[in-house]
């Protein structure tokens, strides 16, 4: 990254993360015994789910055990035998009553004690739970939690980037900060940009393929001239400038096409979803997990629909003729794109296919301060309006009751010719006025607004919800997106901004800042922690009988499950309501996945309600609507997706690039320092030592450039695993074994140092490695791994078989690379000699034509080569 | 295969000289080939053997048609030509989107503005379900 291409971070700011980061150094020694060393936690940000650490009571668990009160209307309930006891006394009594192995006791207050007991093996913590609150002392019980510093970027542009933030003055701000406790993404979600392609080149997103966030993506635009890359359709989603030069919107034939600069529109929604984040650079993303699937729909002045709903079931996974299939479906597609006018079928059939498929469309609503545009408008897309930082809506927002919700849009209160934009979005961009010149990130002064930029922030919120909870298909995600919403939304203090109104028209608008209502701004104002919690909760889904008859006993089948890493804990069936004559029904065994009840005998109905309840108490519900003739319920399985959706979502299996580490092992004696680098760019991995980011003063340190410094002493055990981990997806970790030693560094030796071998014939070669137990070296000629015909071969036991013809120039290095230390080597060098040497010469020969004297062929060789080798030596 | 000529995006009514309409037929021409690597492409017209140099398209317009009964891979040039000859239009499938939806580039020689009554035509016809304009979107940042 070209430091100079983005604007100065604060550097008093800089140096408070970096002292936060030195104390994050030491405290992840302290806690790296709590955190599966799977997981890589830069900042030590809690799990998914706020989880106790345990996810048994095997071995044992830390409560928080408030004991009943000795006075007031709770006293009477008090267990005869606590009245009177102290606070140690009455754990120890709580804990023989619930045969549980007291390991530590603590009071904290006098109702609040601390414990850590053994639990009988296998019982869950749930179950725990459940039977410790039913104890006569106890008035509460709930994990003692692990908490967690906040996740906060090291990004140095994540200060100005106050939409992801929270603050009192941001009403509007989308808290992404805390949601990032819980999760900040998963590697295999996917979210598709439809836009104007993207600049792969931008430091802060990169190809995937080198560990950054973006994929491979297509080209859509049709249209050479709208295309701007000299083709159609293409396997290429790079933007390559979309700019309008004066007098070319009439050769383009489109009306209202003006002249224009390069938006690099695309980048900029991109930065805003998936700016590589923790990079140490630029901002950080919406998601800092996960990979951005690029598209190009938009060129030059836009993009027509059947470019860009090629686009979309691509996006999905759906086949698109003269298109490859897409190796990475989406299930999120960003659209910031649109124009006026009323949905149309082909938007509503492909938002439909997509929904099949599980994939939520997200669209900006638009800037004309009127009705909502299209795709924003259509049935089952969450379309997004624009908010000022107060949480009013941005005057130039689209609005209507076709918004689901809400969420910044960039607003400038200055308004004067070179004054800061305020409230800008930042962002990934590009410098270049036509074709790319220079990676950016937006500021106040080159500021980033509109609706388009509404979109991504509630993207990236979707991103973060499928990464805990993938089951939800898109009507549920969409449903969570507004439950998780923050509402009601905002009033203005200045009593002359009036509400805002349902645009009576196209020509309705409403072009000023107003008071925004659940019938024009949606459901409430983004909000990333409100969402993702709400995907936490379990979805309840019911399997119902393809046909009802009157007096029919039917089959209800609970089929919905818990998010990932939670489990469903009980199941319930109740009846809501009766109607139109109706019994209610039956309800046996109501505590079960599966119900059996009786459909009425004749006229009228009755309403179920399935409740499914997790493990972390997270529950949902489902009505089930039963008449003579049917049962019916919003929550039906066959409503929502028809592919297997599961909770927990893979990371990519064909992702674009294997991520490796060199050296793959080293010997480094104590307080010595090794250079380690992986195969992606160096700012898209950070470096551990047995799983602790920058590792430990046991263990080594390691910088963030992969210089790895070995501890004062020797470790126990003296093996320690050096691993580079992707910042786009925390599953891809390549590792090296590294010994550190108290003596010298392991050196090899080779012998004979150096030899002149006649073209065809051998040379065995003997490696000592010294200073470590492991003396397996690789042999190499000139570097390469067992040599080629031409520079000759070399076996795994050091044999060498000069080449059939001298090579050029004539010498070759035969080397040993320590199987131990792959930076360590020995090595010889080779002379290759043009003709054998007579056998006569060397051995005292028994005839044949040399007759016992060496031949004049064969003595200019040997000249030659010695000249040869005391050249070497001499270099 | 690569589009030569600007995308037919809005009608354009027209009383063009000879070179104009030479002009246009040779862009329709050109999209109707070129309509992406591989894409199938299917031109057909309502007038058979009507010279392209004397073909004076009055109107062109790109549109997006819902076939009444989905066809797997467009409906084909027979289906085409008799949609064309009813609909007095000249049709050149630019690609099918599924089975339900096809992207036709439409002109017709008569004077159309906006080519309102070649559309009218076609939303009659009762082989679409649906005719709609390919519209043009945009990126909505300011």
């Amino acid at each position: 990254m070209n430091p100079g291409s983005f604007p100065a971070a604060g550097s008093g700011r800089t140096r408070g993360l970096r002292r936060w980061s030195a104390l994050l150094v030491v405290s992840c020694a302290l806690v790296s015994v709590l955190l599966p060393a799977s997981e890589y936690n830069p900042v030590r940000i809690a799990p998914a789910g706020n989880a106790p650490p345990p996810e048994s009571t095997t071995p044992g668990v830390r409560l928080m055990v408030q004991w009943r009160s000795e006075t007031g209307s709770a006293a009477a309930q008090l267990a005869p035998v606590s009245r009177g006891k102290s606070a140690i006394e009455r754990a120890a009594g709580f804990a023989a009553r619930n045969k549980l192995s007291l390991e530590t006791s603590r009071p904290i207050t006098p109702r609040w004690h601390a414990v850590q007991v053994q639990a009988a093996s296998g019982e869950s913590l749930g179950a725990l739970l459940q039977r410790l609150g039913a104890d006569p002392d106890v008035a509460a019980v709930e994990p003692d939690y692990w908490r967690y510093p906040h996740a906060t970027p090291n990004d140095p542009l994540f200060a100005g980037q106050w939409y992801l933030q929270k603050g009192a003055a941001t009403a509007s701000a989308v808290n992404a900060v805390d949601a990032w406790d819980i999760t900040q993404g998963n590697g295999g979600v996917v979210i598709a940009v439809l836009d104007t392609g993207v600049r792969y080149d931008h430091p802060d997103l990169l190809r995937a393929s080198e560990g950054g966030r973006l994929l491979p993506g297509f080209d859509f635009v049709s249209d050479v001239p709208i295309a701007n890359d000299g083709d159609g359709y293409d396997g290429d989603a790079s933007d390559p400038g979309d700019w309008v030069a004066a007098g070319e919107g009439s050769t383009l034939r489109i009306s209202g096409c003006s002249s224009s600069d390069s938006s690099w529109h695309g980048t900029r929604v991109s930065g805003m979803i998936g700016a590589l984040t923790q990079n140490g650079a630029g901002i950080g993303g919406g998601t800092w997990r996960g990979f951005v699937l690029p598209i190009r729909g938009l060129g030059k002045c836009g993009g027509f629909d059947s470019d860009i709903v090629a686009g979309m079931l691509w996006a999905g996974g759906i086949p698109v003729s003269s298109a490859p299939a897409n190796p990475y479906p989406a299930r999120i597609i960003n659209m910031s794109l649109g124009s006026a006018g009323a949905c149309t079928a082909l938007y509503r059939d492909a938002v439909a296919q997509l929904a099949a498929r599980g994939v939520l469309v997200v669209a900006s609503a638009g800037n004309e301060g009127g009705p909502v545009g299209t795709p924003a408008s259509c049935p089952g897309v969450a379309g997004i309006a624009g908010i000022r930082h107060v949480g009013t809506k941005v005057g130039f927002s689209n609005i209507g009751p076709e918004i689901a919700l809400s969420a910044p849009g960039g607003n400038c209160v200055n308004v004067g010719a070179g004054q800061p934009c305020l409230f800008s979005l930042d962002t990934t961009s590009d410098s270049g006025k036509t074709a790319p010149a220079g990676s950016i990130v937006t500021n106040q002064l080159q500021f980033n607004v509109g609706t388009s930029f509404s979109a991504p922030i509630v993207s990236a919120i979707a991103g973060l919800m499928l990464s805990v909870n993938g089951q939800l298909n898109a009507a549920q995600l969409l449903a969570r997106l507004r439950e998780g919403a923050t509402s009601p939304f905002p009033v203005s203090t200045d009593a002359a901004i009036p509400l805002c109104r349902v645009p009576a028209g196209r020509n309705d608008l409403q072009s000023t800042e107003c008071n925004c209502t659940t019938a024009t701004c949606g459901a409430g104002m983004a909000n990333a922690l409100g969402s993702v919690n709400a995907a936490l909760r379990p979805v309840a889904t019911v399997t119902l009988p393809a046909s009802v008859a009157a007096g029919q006993d039917l089959t209800l089948r609970a089929v919905g499950g818990a998010a990932c890493g939670r489990a469903v804990s009980g199941y319930s069936w109740t009846l809501v309501s009766t109607s139109g004559g109706a019994s209610a029904p039956g309800l046996g065994a109501a505590n079960t996945p599966q119900l059996t009840v009786t459909a009425p005998a004749g006229a009228g109905a009755y309403v179920l309600r399935l409740t499914v309840t997790d493990d972390a108490a997270g529950t949902d519900s489902a009505d089930i609507t039963v008449t003579a003739a049917a049962a019916t319920s919003p929550a039906a399985s066959t409503s929502g997706a028809s592919v297997a959706l599961p909770a927990c979502i893979a990371a990519l299996s064909n992702a674009p690039a294997i991520l490796g580490v060199s050296p793959a092992a080293a010997v480094v004696p104590v307080g010595t320092t090794r250079s380690f680098s992986s195969s992606f760019s160096a700012a898209t991995v950070t470096w551990q030592v047995n799983g602790i980011a920058g590792g430990s003063a046991t263990t080594g340190t390691i910088t963030a450039s992969g210089v790895f410094t070995a501890p004062a002493v020797v470790p126990a055990p003296a093996e320690v695993r050096v691993s580079a981990v992707s910042l786009a997806d925390s599953a891809r970790v390549a590792s090296a074994d590294v010994t550190i030693t108290s003596g010298p560094p392991v050196s090899v030796t080779v012998s004979p140092a150096s030899a002149s071998v006649p073209v065809g014939s051998t040379q065995p070669f003997s490696a000592a490695v010294a200073n470590t137990s492991n003396g397996s070296v690789v042999w190499r000629v000139n570097d390469i791994v067992g040599g080629n015909s031409t520079l000759g071969s070399v076996s795994a036991t050091g044999v060498y078989t000069a080449p059939a013809g001298v090579p050029t120039p004539a010498t070759v290095t035969i080397s040993a690379v320590a199987a131990a230390d792959a930076a360590q080597s020995g090595s010889a060098v080779i002379t290759v000699l043009a003709a054998p040497v007579a056998s006569a010469a060397v051995s005292g020969g028994s005839g044949g034509g040399g007759g016992g004297a060496l031949d004049a062929v064969t003595l200019l060789a040997l000249l030659l080569g010695l000249m040869a080798l005391r050249r070497t030596r001499r270099a | 295969m690569r589009l030569t000529a600007a995308p037919l995006s809005d009608c354009r009514p027209s009383a063009r000289a000879l070179s104009s309409a030479i002009l246009s037929a040779l862009l329709l021409g050109g999209c109707a080939a070129g309509a992406g690597a591989g894409r199938s492409s299917t031109e057909v017209a309502a007038a058979d053997a009507v010279p392209v140099a004397r073909l004076e398209a009055s109107c062109s317009i790109r549109v997006i048609a819902e076939l009444a009964a989905p066809q797997p891979f467009g409906p084909g040039a027979p289906w085409l030509t008799d949609v064309a000859q009813r609909a007095n239009v000249r049709l050149a499938q630019r690609q099918a989107l599924g089975g339900r939806f096809v992207v036709l580039d439409v002109s017709t020689t008569e004077r159309d503005p906006g080519c309102r009554a070649a559309l009218g035509r076609l939303r009659n016809e009762p082989l679409f379900r649906s005719v709609e304009v390919d519209t043009l979107r945009r990126a909505q940042s300011r």
